[in-house]
């Protein structure tokens, strides 16, 4: 009974609550009506929001500051206004200026903050890989992994000093000393860095600076054993050396050369520079680092090559001013004037001078750590740490000079070595060491042909492309790349002079040796930009794209639908 | 008795048109609505409907070339109310409703069609900037913002060389200050992904075994609390996004629902624990959330764990015989929806009695 009378009321409450939602409704509608009406004619004010996401950030700062200079335009004083001129303040105008640039950098600090730390956590990932690798005595991929880690994050001294270990393992003795150096420069109280530095310099014979690195290791960390051990015998080494520099002098002056470190040799190249200037009109350049030997050897005979030096006399400017002890090429203001000894160029008459062609030896900057034990070659020396070996030969030839005996024969060695030695200057013994450079020296030999590497942006391959003219160095180098690989290269920056030149590569070269071409054409066709590049090309490119696809066609054959799609892509 | 005191849910407006629904949405601040579809020839269509005494009025019939999927407000301003839709072809356009003849913004979005669109920040000041997000079949999810012509802002895709899944669907959450923002997206595989755009990387990610059809969070202004992502085969899970156990994820609760696929998942914007979830029966389920008396507990290894609480079925009905293809609450009143299903009709509903909860 209740409960059916409790149902009845339900039913009938539930239907007066649909009747009063009903009319509630009618009642919004209207409401609602009104208000967008009211929204519609209001012309509300502009709401300040956010910049747009990610790197557009940037392009609307730009536009911001655009409307600003506009702004200052428009208070520019006029160059007439000279009342207004008095007026202004310049030095607060530079400060302002100062202050701007301040805080348009810190903004851009503050926005990379996140983005650190997250490139921080992706490095370290690559870090413990290189670890593992460490661990299974992997070297050279170790170094791999920290360089991917360097590259995403390069301001943290443990990848640096890992890699520095590795470069160790490998007895790439300047690699590891550079990259300890840039550990200890992030972190300067890195006591496994310096140990690592003083392990590399004491096998590239800088024993002073070995040293002083053991020296703070143990300032650091004063109960280090393996760096006590370490300084004992960089001690001991050092007492044979001075022992034995009278008997070898050309490894003192090797190692004296670089113990004077950078500005040394800055200065001692300038006074070759000087002297070549004053005095060698007819003769070429020798090494600059054969000329000057400094005051720390002992018992350095004065040369004298007075045949030359008559012959020398003739044609020098400076003749008139020669003192007879000092040579009046030294200037005056070096500090051991009166103990260096000039090596004179050599003047031979052309019938008694080699008739062996100078070879060059060609040298490259490449990226540091990329394909780097690749070249396998013996002839080519594949890193910094075996230049001084490289060198010493060459030292060593000198020295029946200073026995003054045998002269001549040394004479003809002599010029045949000029060239190379002008080589040698410019390599980083002699010159401030570059980080992530590392410099390649090979003998001369005809057969070694010099591939650069493969190129990962434009510009690495316009450079590499631009250094060497010949078909044959391009032809190489092209065929190193690997398919699919161009439009990464080149994104879109793929300009028509290159493109024409590749073209021409392509049906010079590759056809000439019946390599497979179709898929340079595919990849040239998959650059950016490439409808542009087509529209501009020349009749000579075209020709040579027929024949190419004659080629692929005959040759390679490659099937006739794919051959004309590619055809329909190049316009042909 | 207790079944008079539930929420009724009401058909108060029926209409058959001819052609196919896919979506249907509320223009902010008025009583009218857009209905979004395809023409049986091919071609889009969009119209504006307004609910006049029991009545709903024609405003506005706009012809496009491609069929329309879906389309939403929610990242324009209250004064614009422009309508950004993604269509079968992959494109992402916005339309001025007041002169709908060309679209204000016009992108190639997708190579394939765009399954869904969401958008964030339009009416919410200090919420960061309006900005869409689509997900379309070929597999990737990108975030737009209007200010920037033809290039995604974000985009989150499959490595080359990955499967591509199909995208059904995508929401936006997290957005309540103007740095933070998250995406999530379900994947036809079962996939579920969240994105963040602050740290443009991918937050969580879960597999419910079954393709995801629909997922929304809670709110789109507030730190993330909950997310309901529906399923075929009648299911929907619903995550407590409050706390994160490194281990176990975020604690969450499965139910079963409508005997068929649940099409898709609203939440009502007047209150967050009340949702709509719709059937391939063509039923509407009404759903309330009741918290746990603690959301998290520290588990054995002293790790923060969330706890889900549970959920209680308010009201089940069918209105239809078709799948519910969408569903939109007003923005302005209070258990009014306007829903859309595949037997070409659209529907005007009422809900009552949602205020006592």
């Amino acid at each position: 009974m209740d409960k059916s009378v409790l149902m009845q009321k339900q039913v009938r409450d539930n239907a007066e609550d649909l009747q009063k939602e009903f009319l509630d409704m009618k009642n919004w509608e209207e409401q609602m009506k009104h208000k967008d009406e009211q929204l519609r004619k209001e012309a509300g004010g502009q709401i300040v929001l956010p910049p747009i996401r990610r790197k557009h950030k940037n392009k609307t700062k730009n536009a911001v500051t655009k409307k600003d200079e506009s702004n200052t335009e428009m208070k520019r004083i006029k160059s007439y206004d000279y009342t207004a001129w008095d007026k202004f303040d310049a030095d607060k105008a530079c400060k302002e200026v100062d202050k701007e640039e301040q805080s348009d950098e810190s903004e851009d600090e503050r926005m990379s903050k996140e983005e650190l730390k997250r490139a921080h956590e992706e490095a370290t990932k690559h870090k413990n890989e290189g670890n593992i690798f460490v661990q299974q005595q992997n070297w050279s991929k170790a170094i791999g992994c920290y360089n991917n880690a360097i590259k995403l994050f390069p301001y943290d001294a443990v990848f640096y000093a890992n890699r520095a270990l590795c470069q160790l393992k490998l007895d790439n003795f300047y690699a590891a000393e550079s990259d300890s150096s840039a550990a200890i420069q992030l972190d300067d109280s890195y006591v496994k860095a310096y140990h690592r530095r003083a392990t590399a310099r004491m096998n590239i014979k800088q024993y002073k600076e070995a040293k002083r690195d053991l020296e703070k290791v143990l300032k650091l960390e004063a109960s280090n054993r393996e760096a006590k051990l370490l300084l004992n015998l960089i001690e001991n080494k050092l007492k044979c050396l001075e022992a034995s520099t009278t008997v070898k002098k050309d490894d003192v002056q090797q190692s004296t050369i670089e113990k004077e470190g950078t500005k040394e040799t800055t200065i001692e190249k300038k006074i070759a520079d000087k002297m070549w200037n004053n005095s060698a009109p007819k003769v070429q350049s020798t090494g600059t680092k054969d000329i000057i030997k400094p005051k720390h050897m002992k018992g350095n005979k004065v040369i004298t090559n007075v045949k030359d030096n008559i012959e020398n006399k003739k044609d020098d400017v400076a003749v008139t001013n020669i003192k007879k002890k000092r040579d009046s090429r030294i200037p005056d203001w070096l500090p051991e004037k009166d103990e260096v000894t000039v090596i004179e160029p050599i003047e031979k008459p052309p019938h008694l001078r080699s008739k062996k062609p100078l070879t060059k030896i060609p040298i490259q900057e490449l990226e540091f750590g990329i394909d780097q034990y690749k070249y396998t070659n013996d002839k080519i020396i594949s890193n910094e740490g075996n230049l001084v070996q490289k060198e010493d030969p060459v030292v060593q030839e000198e020295e029946p000079n200073k026995d003054s005996v045998q002269i001549e024969e040394f004479n003809k060695k002599f010029i045949q070595m000029e060239e190379q030695k002008e080589e040698l200057c410019k390599d980083p013994v002699l010159e401030p060491r570059k980080e992530n450079n590392c410099v390649r020296v090979s003998q001369p030999s005809k057969d070694i042909r010099f591939t650069s590497p493969i190129p990962k942006t434009a510009v690495q391959f316009l450079m590499n492309w631009r250094k060497n003219n010949s078909l044959e160095f391009r032809y190489e180098y092209l065929k190193q790349l690997p398919e699919h690989s161009l439009p990464k290269i080149f994104q879109d920056s793929m300009e028509s002079d290159i493109f024409s030149q590749i073209i021409e590569i392509l049906s010079i070269e590759f056809i000439k040796r019946k390599d497979q071409i179709f898929r340079y054409l595919k990849d040239l066709s998959q650059v950016k930009r490439f409808r542009a590049l087509i529209m501009f090309i020349t009749n000579s490119d075209k020709k040579n794209l027929k024949t190419l696809f004659e080629y692929c066609k005959t040759v390679e054959n490659v099937s006739q639908d794919e051959i004309s799609t590619l055809k329909d892509k190049y316009e042909i | 008795m207790d079944k008079f005191e539930k929420p009724q849910i009401i058909c108060h407006i029926e209409k058959s048109v001819n052609y196919s629904l896919f979506d249907a949405k509320w223009i902010p601040c008025s009583a009218k609505f857009v209905v979004m579809g395809s023409r049986p020839r091919g071609s889009g269509i969009i119209q504006i409907y307004e609910v006049s005494s029991g009545e709903l009025n024609l405003l506005k019939d706009i012809e496009r070339s491609q069929p329309i999927k879906c389309g939403t407000f929610k990242a324009s301003s209250l004064k614009d109310r422009y309508l950004a839709t993604g269509d079968f072809q992959g494109k992402l356009n916005i339309y001025n409703l007041e002169d709908p003849s060309i679209p204000i913004y016009t992108a190639v979005a997708h190579n394939e069609i765009i399954n869904s669109i969401d958008g964030v920040a339009g009416q919410s000041i200090g919420c960061g900037a309006p900005e869409l997000v689509t997900g379309s079949r070929d597999g990737s999810v990108k975030v737009w913002d209007p200010r920037q012509k033809g290039r995604p802002v974000a985009v989150m895709e499959p490595k080359e060389g990955e499967e591509r899944r199909d995208c059904w669907t995508v929401a936006f959450g997290n957005s309540y200050n103007s740095e933070e923002r998250v995406v999530a997206a379900g994947y036809d595989n079962g996939d579920v992904k969240m994105f963040d755009l602050k740290a443009m990387a991918v937050l969580w990610e879960s597999n419910l075994k079954n393709g995801v059809c629909s997922i929304e969070f809670d709110r789109k202004d507030i730190p993330m609390n909950k997310l309901v992502a529906t399923t075929l085969e009648s299911k929907f899970y619903l995550f407590d996004l409050k706390t994160h156990n490194p281990k176990k994820g975020f604690a969450y609760l499965t139910e079963k629902a409508h005997n068929a696929t649940v099409w898709l998942v609203r939440h009502l914007p007047q209150n967050r624990e009340i949702f709509v979830t719709c059937g391939g029966g063509g039923s509407l389920c009404l759903w309330k959330y009741n918290y746990p008396e603690k959301r998290k507990i520290v588990d054995a290894e002293g790790i923060d764990q969330g706890v889900v609480g549970d959920l209680t079925l308010l009201q089940n009905t069918t209105i239809s015989s078709q799948p519910v293809s969408s569903l939109d609450w007003s923005p302005d009143k209070q258990g009014l929806a306007v829903c859309t299903a595949f037997d070409q009709c659209l529907r005007v509903i009422i809900t009552t009695k949602l205020n006592i909860f």
